[in-house]
């Protein structure tokens, strides 16, 4: 009696012991379920202007604020998601197909709102802040890159590979970019760096300085930027400076003229040899200035302008060898 | 001309003469580090370092020196001109809708052709001017003359700011590509000057400036009345017509060649009745020797202040301008 009674006694607590332990271990692997799901449908990058962008899962609708952006997306295979591009977004052909939210720089609110995007993609300069202010407030998400280098590029890939579930095609892109920027430097290894000029615009003169994203392909295509200590990325640039300096090479921008209009507007100043020796190059600014993968070919364009032997030179080296 | 006034005219002239080629020596000769003219010629040996120097000197310093000069001249011709025949202390040569209308040509042709050659941009922003002083002018004569002063002066807002309405119109819809280069032309440029240009733009001021000293009697009188002046003898709707004509070619023909830049028209008069008094025989070539003087110092300025980037000049003849000015108002 006193036995059963004990272990009566024993036995409730124990069997609430026990039901406790298997209701606890229920929860513990539903709430760990439940947070692996998450993580795994969670996708998280970080922007250039220190925001954290989070996505429950792959975005559908997409609104490209930048013609690089607009660019690198269809490079992704991710065009299909892209609702909304701005008026310049001109490269690559497809994207004509996409609606407009307005000009560059000038976004249509209403328009981007009215495509109900899940993610926004833009770019820092000439971005205004308001409309990240705005979007946020309506619950969706902008992303803003700021691509001052190669390296960034390849690092803006592979986020945006993440956010937009195309890891792998971002990872491939980012490492070709890579190789072939490996192979330049190697080709570019030991040769002297003319020094360079790079005009942005000519009337007036604006030129892009160290920091800018220009002048990271002017470091990497092996030439010395002859506005490298421009404490901003592009601006006004003194002509006196521009002739006593003397660059070897001009490149110009051609965003601004009609075929070769500043090519010869820059041959009035016969004094500068790079106009004497015919080294002045109009570049084309849809290639050249805009931060997306297709940008490689741009610097492989210009290390080629500033080194027209390099390639034979490291042909004829390779045969040596 | 009175001796006394003669006198007063030499002197005062000598003196912003001296200043004047005080700045152009000035403004030739500094570079980045300081006053590097005679460092640069006086290099003796390498030769190609001599001939860059020179063509420093020659191609940039000297042109552009000189067209700010000959722009400041204009403009401050013209401010006398306005503010003697508007009898209004604030007329200025953009009163009559010029900076409007100059910057719609300018707009006009940089958003439309392209970057054509600068001769494009000129002429269009010329024609521009025009346009605006045409229908300023146009809507004064259809009134008879009733109330010609306040008219000129309304429409002259109102048409500059239909001008600048229709630029902004224009710019809004071809996009933002040039946005740049039309911010920088209505601040002010003369990093692109070269002898041709102020060559046309000195020709026009100095006409102008001729035609306008050659009556500066008939602006005094203007000054002081169109009664007292009909009453002295004289056509006061035709004369009015002359002045108002020369001060708008000149203003045109600056504004084609650098821009709309403020302030100089608007101050450099006022700083010089505040020190020589009002005589408009004595204030024409004050003001030709005084604008030219300060806006080719303003240049120079603009130009080394944030070397190697340059300053629109705009923003130095505003910045130093205004100071001094209001030092000359409170020192009365």
């Amino acid at each position: 009696m006193s036995q059963s009674f004990l272990r009566k006694g024993l036995d409730k607590p124990l069997r609430f012991q026990h039901r406790l332990v298997t209701a606890l271990f229920l929860l513990h692997v539903c709430t760990t379920a439940l947070a692996e799901n998450v993580s795994t449908d969670l996708r998280c990058a970080s922007d250039d202007v220190g925001q954290q962008i989070c996505l429950q899962a792959i975005p559908h609708r997409v609104v490209s604020l930048a013609p690089n952006l607009t660019e690198t997306l269809f490079f992704l295979g991710a065009s299909d998601t892209l609702v909304g591009r701005t008026a310049r977004c001109n490269r690559p052909a497809g994207a004509a197909k996409i609606p407009q939210i307005g000009p560059y720089l000038h976004p249509d609110l209403e328009r981007i709102i009215s495509v109900k995007p899940e993610l926004v993609l833009a770019t820092k300069p000439g971005l205004r802040e308001e409309i990240v202010e705005r979007l946020n407030a309506l619950n969706i998400r902008v992303f803003v890159e700021d691509c001052r280098s190669m390296d960034d590029l390849c690092s803006l890939l592979r986020r945006l590979g993440v956010l937009l579930g195309r890891k792998e095609a971002a990872e491939t892109a980012a490492n070709d970019i890579q190789h072939r920027r490996k192979i330049l430097r190697e080709r570019l290894q030991g040769l002297a760096r003319p020094s360079v000029l790079f005009a942005v615009g000519v009337k007036p003169l604006v030129v892009a300085g160290g920091q800018s994203f220009l002048g990271s392909l002017i470091r990497e295509a092996g030439g010395t930027n002859i506005a490298e200590d421009l404490p901003i990325s592009y601006t006004r640039y003194s002509l006196e400076e521009v002739l006593k300096k003397d660059p070897e090479y001009i490149l110009i921008l051609d965003k601004e003229c009609k075929q070769q209009e500043c090519v010869d507007h820059l041959k009035r100043y016969a004094a500068l040899s790079a106009v004497q020796y015919h080294k002045v190059a109009s570049l084309d600014a849809d290639l050249v200035a805009r931060p997306a993968p297709g940008v490689i070919e741009a610097l492989e364009l210009i290390a080629k302008t500033l080194h027209p032997t390099a390639e034979k030179m490291s042909a004829s080296g390779r045969e040596h060898r | 001309m009175p001796s006394s006034t003669l006198s007063k005219t030499i002197r005062s002239s000598s003196i912003l003469f001296v200043a004047l080629l005080g700045v152009v020596v000035i403004s030739v000769g500094f570079g980045a580090r300081g006053f590097d003219l005679c460092d640069m010629l006086c290099r003796i040996g390498d030769g190609s370092q001599t001939t860059q120097a020179w063509t420093i000197l020659l191609e940039y310093r000297l042109p552009r020196t000189l067209l700010a000069a000959v722009a400041g001249a204009g403009l401050a011709c013209a401010g006398v001109i306005f503010q003697a025949v508007l009898r209004n202390p604030l007329a200025d040569p953009y009163l009559v809708g010029i900076s409007g209308g100059g910057s719609l040509g300018a707009v006009v042709c940089i958003t439309m052709f392209g970057q054509n050659r600068l001769l494009g941009v000129s002429s269009m922003a010329f024609v521009g001017s025009l346009i605006a002083v045409g229908l300023v002018y146009g809507l004064a004569l259809l009134r008879k003359g009733a109330g010609y002063i306040n008219t000129i002066i309304l429409a002259g807002v109102i048409v500059g700011a239909l001008m600048n309405a229709l630029m902004l119109l224009i710019i809004s819809l071809t996009g933002s590509d040039e946005m740049q280069r039309i911010l920088y032309w209505m601040m002010g440029d003369f990093s692109f000057a070269d002898y041709p240009k102020g060559a046309v733009a000195a020709t026009v001021t100095c006409v102008g400036w001729i035609a306008a000293f050659s009556q500066a009697n008939r602006l005094n009188l203007l000054m002081v009345g169109d009664e007292s002046a009909a009453n002295l003898g004289i056509d006061v709707s035709r004369m009015r017509t002359f002045f108002i004509v020369v001060a708008a070619l000149v203003t045109g023909t600056v504004v084609s060649v650098s821009g709309t830049i403020g302030f100089v028209g608007l101050v450099v008069p006022h700083m010089l009745r505040l020190a020589i008094g009002p005589d408009n025989r004595v204030l024409l070539p004050a003001s030709f020797l005084g604008g030219a003087a300060f806006l080719a110092g303003a240049d120079c300025l603009a130009r080394l202040v944030a070397y190697p980037t340059e300053l629109p000049v705009g923003v130095i003849t505003a910045l130093v301008g205004a100071p001094f000015f209001l030092y000359l108002l409170l020192r009365r």
